[in-house]
C-alpha cells in the first residue's frame, strides 16, 4: 500500500445488502432529468441501448437499399434504377453495413453488458462513453446527408483511387465519406479505449482473465485491434480528402503517386475490421449457447486463445484482397499461406460450440436457434473464405459474386445472427419483459430460410462468372434465375426482420415481465434485477469461479463461493472499485463521472468543424476547431468529486 | 459492524480489503492508462505515415527525393529543442510529485515554450522549402508527415498550458496530479516520435547515396 | 453476342477452354468439394447434437437440475481431432496452391504474340506489337488470337483501375494506371469469348465488355499481316458494334 496520506485512502465498509441501501444508491446513481439529462446521461446502460438502436436504424436503412438493387436485378436489363442510383445504392449499403451497422451494434450490447458482466457500475470513461455514442450519431448523419446534399458516395465502400480522385468525381461525394469516415475513427477509437481499459481495471475481485465471459474476451480483442488499425483508415480518408481539395499527389499518378497505396492503406485497416466486426459477435454465442446446452464452454481457454490468435492473425494477411494487382510471387505465397492459416483457430471455435451442444442438453428457445444455425452459418463463411485464400482460385472468384455470397455469410451468418441471439438473450435484462417466443420461432424461420435462399445460390452465381458491382447483366450470361431466387430470398429475410422488429415492439410495451434470470445463466448480469437498477450492484460482487449464479451444481469446478450479497460498500457519491490487472487484488476506489453536458456539446462542434472543412469555409472551421477543444478542456477540468484534485481535510 | 478484512474461501487466495487509494492518486487513476491506449493508436498513425513515405521511396529510389535532401540546419535545432522540453517537463512533473506546485507550473510552461518555439523554426523551414505540399508525391508525404507531427506538438503544448494553469491554480500536490502526469506522458510520446520523424525524412535520404 | 460454349454460361469458369484456367480448374474444384463436404459434415453435427437431446421447455428455472459441468476429456478430444484434421487438409491446400501458382506464373511454350491493352472509361483499346514492342496497329474491344498458342497481354490504364478477364481462358489481372502488368492467356479452341471489366471503374462500368476470337494460327497470321499493312497512324476509337 502507498504512503499516502489518509484524506487520499478509503476502507470500505463490508456489509450485507439492505433495502436502505438501495434507497440511497438509487438517489445517489438517478441521473438528471429532462432534456439535460438526456443529453447529459452517462449510464452505460442508457447509451448502450441507444447504440444498439442507433445501429438498427442503420441496419433498417442498409436493408432498404439493398433491396431496392435486388428489384433491379432480379431480371436481366431491368430499368428500375439508373446506373448512377444502383452505384449511389451499393456504396452506401456497404459504408451502411459495414461501418455504421456492424461494430455498432456489437458496441451497443457490449457497452451495456461490460459493467454488468464484470461486476462494475459503469464503464472506466462514462463521458466518453457518450462521446463515442454522440460521434457515430453524428457521423452516421453526416454521411447521410449526402444524400439532401445529392452527392451520394458512388466509388463503392472500398473507395479505390483513381476513380475516388477529384478528377473522375468531382461532386462532394467522396468529400461525404472521407470526412465522415474519420470522424466515425473517432467515436470507434474512443469507444476501443474504453472497452480495453473497462475490461483491464475494473473487474471484480477474483475476476482473474480466466474467469471473464467470452463476450469480453472478444470485444476487449477487437478493442486492441482497432487502436491498431483505425489510425490506417482515417489516415487513408485524410490522404485522399488532401489529394481532392489541395492537389497533392499521394494516389493520382501524376507526380509519383500511387494507387495501390491507398489500398495497403485501406486494406491494412480493413482485413483486421472484419474480424472487428465478428470476433464479439463469436463471443456472445460463446457465452449463450452454453446457457441453453445447461453446461459450461467446452474448451473455454482454446476459445479464448483462438479469439486473440484471430486478431492477430488479422493484421498479417491484408494482401488477400489484392491478389490481382500484379504483386510479386513471395509476396503472394506468403499472404495465401497465411490466409489459410487463419483459419485454424476459427475451427478450434466452431468444435468448441459443436461440443458444447453435443456434450449438453440442449433447451430450444429462439436465442439457442440463432445460435446453432450461426454454427452452420459461420462454417459456410469459413469455406468460401478457404477458396478465396488460395491464389489461383481467388483469381478466378476475386470480384465475383462468389466473394459476395462469403462476405454476407461472414456479416449476417455471424454479425447479425450472433446479434439475434444476443437480442433475445438479453433483450428480459434490458427491457425488463419477456420477448414473445412463438413470434420469435417464427421470424427465425423467415430469417434463416430467407437468408439462405438469398445467398447460398449466390456461391454458384458467382462461379457463373457474374462480376461485382454491375447494374444490369444481360440475359444471354445465364443469372437470370439465381438472381431472381436471391431476389425473393432477400424479401423472404426482410420480411423475418420486420417480425423481429414487431417483436420488440410488443415485448417493450405488453411483454411479460422478466424475473432478474429468466433463463437460469450463470453470470453476474443475472444476479440483478430486470432491467437492472441504476448502479447496478448494490455491493461489490467477489467471485470465485467463472459461473457465479452455478456455483454448487456444476461439481468440481469452483471450490470457493462468490459473495454477491454481502461485500464492499461504496456509497459516498457515485464510486465503484478498481483492481489491478493480473490478479484482479482490490486496488483503488473510483470516483465515477456524474452526467455531463460536455461530450453533447464536443460533438456537436467537432462535427461542426468537419461539416466546416467539407465546404471549404476556413474561418469557420478554425472557430470550431478552437471551440472543440475548448469543450475537451472544460470537460476535463479538474473536479473534487472526481477525486482529481487535492484535498485538505480527512475524509 | 466494519470489519476490515473480509476472506472469501477460495482455493486460489484469500482475497480481503484494507485500505485503498481514493479517487486519481499517484498516475494509478484510469486516466493515465487511457492516455496510454491513446498513445498506442497514436503511434499506429505515426506507423502507417512512415509506412506510405517508404513505401514511395522504396519503390521509386533516389529519383523521388528533392536534388537537395533535408538538411540539419533547423531540424538539429528542433530536435534540441524537444529533447529539452522533455526535461523539462519531466522536472516539473518531478516537482509536483515533491509537492512543489510552483515549480511545475513554471516548468509545464516552460515545456510548452519551447514546443512552440519549436514549431516556429518548423514553420520556418517549411517556408524555406522550395516545393509546396502539391509539387509531387515527396513534397506532398514531407509536408504530411511532418505537419502531422507538428499537429501534435501544437496538442501537446495546449495539454501542458491547460494543466499549468490548473497547476497554478493550486489544484494539485503531490499525490493528486495525475493530469500533470498524463499531459508528460503525452509530451514524451511526442519526443518519441519526432525520433522516428527525424530519423525516416532528415537521415534516411543519405543511405540512397 | 454468341458464347462459344453453347448453351454454357459465358463467363462461368468451372469450364475450362485454355490455359491458364486448365491449370486453375482442378485446385478450384477440389476446394469447391471440400467446401461443400465441410458444410454436410458439421450441419449434420450440429442437427444431429440439437435433435438427440433438444428439449421444450417453459420456464428455465424449473429446469436448474440439468446444469451439469459435463465430462470435458472427451470434448476436447473433439476439439483437438478436428483442427488437427483442418491442419492437415490445409497444409496439403497450400502446397498444391504454390505449386499451381508457379505452373500458371509462365505459359510452356513462348507466346505467340504481344498484345497491350488499356482499359479507359469504358472501352478497350487494343494495341498488336511486333517483336521489338512497336505497334502494328490497333482496334477496340475486341482482341484476336491464334487457336493453342499462349499470348502475352501487356496491360495498362488510361484512366481509373479496370481488371481483365475472360474467365473461360484464365484468371483476372488489375490494369492500374501507372504500371504494367503482365498476363497471358491460351485459348485451346476456336470461337469467341466473352471478356469482362472486373473492377468498378464508374457508371457503366457494367457494359465494359469485350470479345476474344480465337482462330487457326494460320489465319491469325495472315490477318495480322493484312492489318498491319493497312494500319493507319494514331490510336484506334472504340467501335460502334459496341459489345455488351
Amino acid at each position: 500500500m502507498p504512503e499516502l496520506p489518509a484524506r487520499y485512502t478509503r476502507e470500505p465498509a463490508i456489509e450485507p445488502v439492505t433495502p436502505d441501501l438501495r434507497e440511497r444508491l438509487d438517489r445517489i446513481w438517478e441521473g438528471g432529468s429532462g432534456l439535460r439529462g438526456w443529453f447529459g446521461t452517462v449510464d452505460h446502460k442508457i447509451l448502450g441501448i441507444r447504440y444498439i438502436i442507433t445501429a438498427f436504424v442503420f441496419l433498417l436503412l442498409g436493408g432498404i437499399e439493398a433491396l431496392a438493387m435486388r428489384v433491379q436485378l432480379a431480371g436481366p436489363d431491368q430499368t428500375f434504377l439508373t446506373p448512377e442510383q444502383y452505384n449511389e445504392l451499393f456504396s452506401m449499403h456497404g459504408i451502411t453495413m459495414i461501418f455504421l451497422y456492424a461494430l455498432p451494434i456489437l458496441s451497443g450490447f457490449s457497452i451495456f453488458l461490460f459493467p454488468l458482466l464484470i461486476g462494475a457500475r459503469d464503464m472506466a470513461f462514462p463521458r466518453l462513453n457518450a462521446f463515442s455514442w454522440w460521434v457515430f450519431l453524428f457521423s452516421g448523419l453526416f454521411i447521410y446527408a449526402s444524400f439532401f446534399a445529392g452527392a451520394v458516395p458512388n466509388a463503392g465502400w472500398f473507395n479505390y483511387p483513381p476513380y475516388a480522385l477529384k478528377q473522375f468525381n468531382p461532386g462532394m461525394n467522396m468529400d461525404f465519406y472521407a470526412l465522415g469516415m474519420i470522424l466515425l475513427g473517432i467515436s470507434t477509437t474512443t469507444g476501443s479505449i474504453n472497452f480495453v481499459i473497462t475490461f483491464l481495471r475494473l473487474r471484480a475481485p477474483g475476476m482473474s482473465f480466466n474467469r471473464t465471459p467470452v463476450i469480453l474476451w472478444g470485444t476487449t480483442t477487437i478493442s486492441v485491434g482497432n487502436l491498431l488499425a483505425v489510425p490506417a483508415v482515417s489516415l487513408a480518408f485524410f490522404l485522399l480528402w488532401l489529394d481532392r481539395q489541395y492537389g497533392t499527389h499521394f494516389y493520382g499518378v501524376e507526380d509519383g503517386g500511387k494507387p495501390l497505396l491507398w489500398q495497403h492503406l485501406f486494406w491494412l485497416f480493413a482485413h483486421p475490421w472484419v474480424y472487428i466486426i465478428v470476433l464479439p459477435a463469436m463471443g456472445m454465442v460463446s457465452d449463450i449457447l452454453p446457457v441453453f446446452c445447461r453446461r459450461p464452454l467446452v474448451g473455454y481457454s482454446l476459445v479464448v486463445l483462438a479469439t486473440v490468435a484471430t486478431m492477430i492473425l488479422g493484421f498479417g494477411v491484408w494482401v488477400h484482397h489484392m491478389f490481382a494487382t500484379g504483386i510479386p510471387f513471395l509476396s503472394l505465397s506468403y499472404f495465401s499461406g497465411a490466409s489459410f492459416i487463419i483459419t485454424i483457430p476459427s475451427a478450434v471455435s466452431v468444435f468448441a460450440w459443436v461440443a458444447t451442444i453435443w456434450w449438453g442438453r440442449p433447451v430450444i428457445k429462439t436465442a439457442f436457434l440463432y445460435a446453432s444455425s450461426f454454427i452452420v452459418m459461420f462454417v459456410i463463411a469459413g469455406v468460401s473464405g478457404v477458396m478465396t485464400a488460395s491464389v489461383p482460385a481467388d483469381l478466378q472468384l476475386h470480384d465475383t459474386y462468389f466473394v459476395l455470397a462469403h462476405l454476407h455469410y461472414t456479416i449476417v451468418g455471424i454479425n447479425l445472427f450472433g446479434v439475434l441471439a444476443g437480442l433475445y438473450f438479453w433483450f428480459p435484462k434490458m427491457t425488463g419483459r419477456m420477448l414473445d417466443e412463438r413470434l420469435g420461432r417464427i421470424a427465425f424461420w423467415c430469417v434463416f430460410l430467407g437468408f439462405n435462399l438469398a445467398f447460398l445460390p449466390m456461391h454458384w452465381t458467382g462461379l457463373m462468372g457474374m462480376p461485382r458491382r454491375i447494374y444490369t447483366y444481360p440475359d444471354a450470361a445465364g443469372w437470370g434465375w439465381l438472381n431472381m431466387l436471391t431476389t425473393v430470398g432477400s424479401f423472404v429475410m426482410a420480411a423475418g426482420i420486420l417480425l423481429v422488429l414487431i417483436n420488440v415492439a410488443q415485448g417493450r410495451w405488453f411483454g411479460r415481465r422478466a424475473a432478474p434470470n429468466p433463463w437460469d445463466a450463470p453470470t453476474l448480469e443475472w444476479a440483478v434485477s430486470s432491467p437492472p437498477p441504476a448502479y447496478n450492484f448494490a455491493v461489490q460482487p467477489v467471485v470465485a469461479g467463472r459461473h457465479p449464479l452455478w456455483e454448487g451444481r456444476l461439481g468440481g469446478e469452483a471450490t470457493g463461493r462468490s459473495s454477491l450479497d454481502h461485500g464492499p460498500v461504496l456509497d459516498r457519491g457515485k464510486e465503484q472499485l478498481v483492481t489491478s490487472m493480473l490478479d484482479g487484488e482490490p486496488l483503488l476506489v473510483s470516483k465515477v463521472a456524474e452526467d455531463s453536458l460536455w461530450p453533447f456539446f464536443a460533438t456537436l462542434a467537432m462535427t461542426g468543424f468537419f461539416a466546416a472543412l467539407l465546404y471549404h469555409w476556413t474561418w469557420t472551421a478554425a472557430a470550431l476547431g478552437i471551440v472543440t477543444l475548448l469543450c475537451g478542456l472544460f470537460w476535463n477540468w479538474p473536479r473534487a468529486s472526481l477525486g482529481q484534485v487535492r484535498e485538505v481535510r480527512d475524509d | 459492524m466494519t470489519e476490515t478484512t473480509h476472506r472469501i474461501p477460495d482455493t486460489q487466495a484469500d482475497l480481503s480489503f484494507g485500505r485503498l487509494t481514493l479517487g486519481s492518486t499517484d498516475a494509478r487513476g484510469n486516466g493515465w492508462f487511457g492516455m496510454a491506449a491513446l498513445v498506442t493508436t497514436e503511434a499506429c498513425l505515426f506507423a502507417y505515415l512512415l509506412f506510405s513515405y517508404y513505401y514511395m521511396a522504396l519503390h521509386y529510389g533516389r529519383d523521388w527525393l528533392p536534388p537537395e535532401l533535408p538538411g540539419f540546419k533547423f531540424s538539429i535545432p528542433m530536435t534540441a529543442l524537444l529533447f529539452t522540453s522533455s526535461v523539462v517537463v519531466w522536472i516539473g512533473e518531478r516537482g509536483i510529485k515533491q509537492g512543489r506546485s510552483a515549480v511545475c507550473a513554471i516548468a509545464l510552461a516552460g515545456g510548452a515554450l519551447l514546443g512552440i518555439a519549436f514549431v516556429a523554426l518548423e514553420a520556418t523551414e517549411w517556408a524555406d522549402k522550395d516545393f509546396t505540399i502539391s509539387t509531387d508525391s515527396y513534397s506532398s508525404l514531407y509536408f504530411t508527415v511532418t505537419g502531422f507531427h507538428m499537429a501534435h506538438v501544437v496538442g501537446g503544448v495546449i495539454m501542458l498550458l491547460a494543466v499549468a494553469l490548473w497547476t497554478a491554480l493550486g489544484k494539485f500536490d503531490a499525490h493528486r496530479r495525475d493530469p500533470v502526469s498524463i499531459a508528460a506522458f503525452y509530451w514524451h510520446f511526442v519526443d518519441v516520435v519526432w525520433v522516428a520523424v527525424f530519423t525516416t525524412i532528415y537521415v534516411t535520404p543519405h543511405l540512397f547515396n | 453476342m454468341q458464347a462459344t460454349t453453347g448453351g454454357h454460361g459465358p463467363l462461368n469458369y468451372l469450364e475450362s477452354f485454355g490455359a491458364p484456367a486448365h491449370e486453375i480448374r482442378p485446385i478450384l474444384l477440389a476446394l469447391g468439394w471440400l467446401s461443400v463436404a465441410v458444410v454436410v459434415i458439421i450441419t449434420a453435427l450440429v442437427l444431429i447434437a440439437v435433435l438427440r437431446r433438444g428439449r421444450r421447455v417453459e420456464d428455465m428455472n424449473t429446469d436448474t437440475g440439468s446444469v451439469v459441468a459435463g465430462r470435458d476429456t472427451g470434448a476436447l478430444r473433439w476439439i483437438y481431432a478436428g483442427v488437427a484434421a483442418t491442419v492437415a487438409i490445409l497444409l496439403v491446400f497450400v502446397f498444391w496452391t504454390v505449386t499451381t501458382m508457379a505452373a500458371i506464373q509462365t505459359p510452356r511454350a513462348a507466346p505467340a504474340a504481344t498484345v497491350e491493352v488499356t482499359g479507359h472509361q469504358f472501352w478497350w483499346q487494343v494495341a498488336y506489337k511486333d517483336a521489338d514492342g512497336a505497334t502494328l496497329f490497333e482496334t477496340a474491344n475486341e482482341i484476336r488470337v491464334p487457336v493453342g498458342k499462349p499470348v502475352r497481354f501487356v496491360l495498362r490504364s488510361a484512366d481509373v483501375i479496370h481488371s481483365f478477364w475472360v474467365p473461360l481462358l484464365g484468371g483476372k489481372t488489375d490494369m492500374i494506371p501507372g504500371q504494367e502488368n503482365v498476363a497471358w492467356l491460351r485459348a485451346d479452341a476456336a470461337g469467341v469469348y466473352r471478356g469482362q471489366c472486373v473492377e468498378y471503374c464508374g457508371l457503366q462500368h457494367a457494359k465494359m465488355a469485350f470479345e476474344l476470337r480465337a482462330v487457326p494460327p494460320q489465319d491469325f497470321d495472315a490477318w495480322l499481316k493484312q492489318r498491319a499493312e493497312a494500319a493507319p497512324s494514331g490510336p484506334a476509337e472504340p467501335s460502334n458494334n459496341e459489345t455488351r
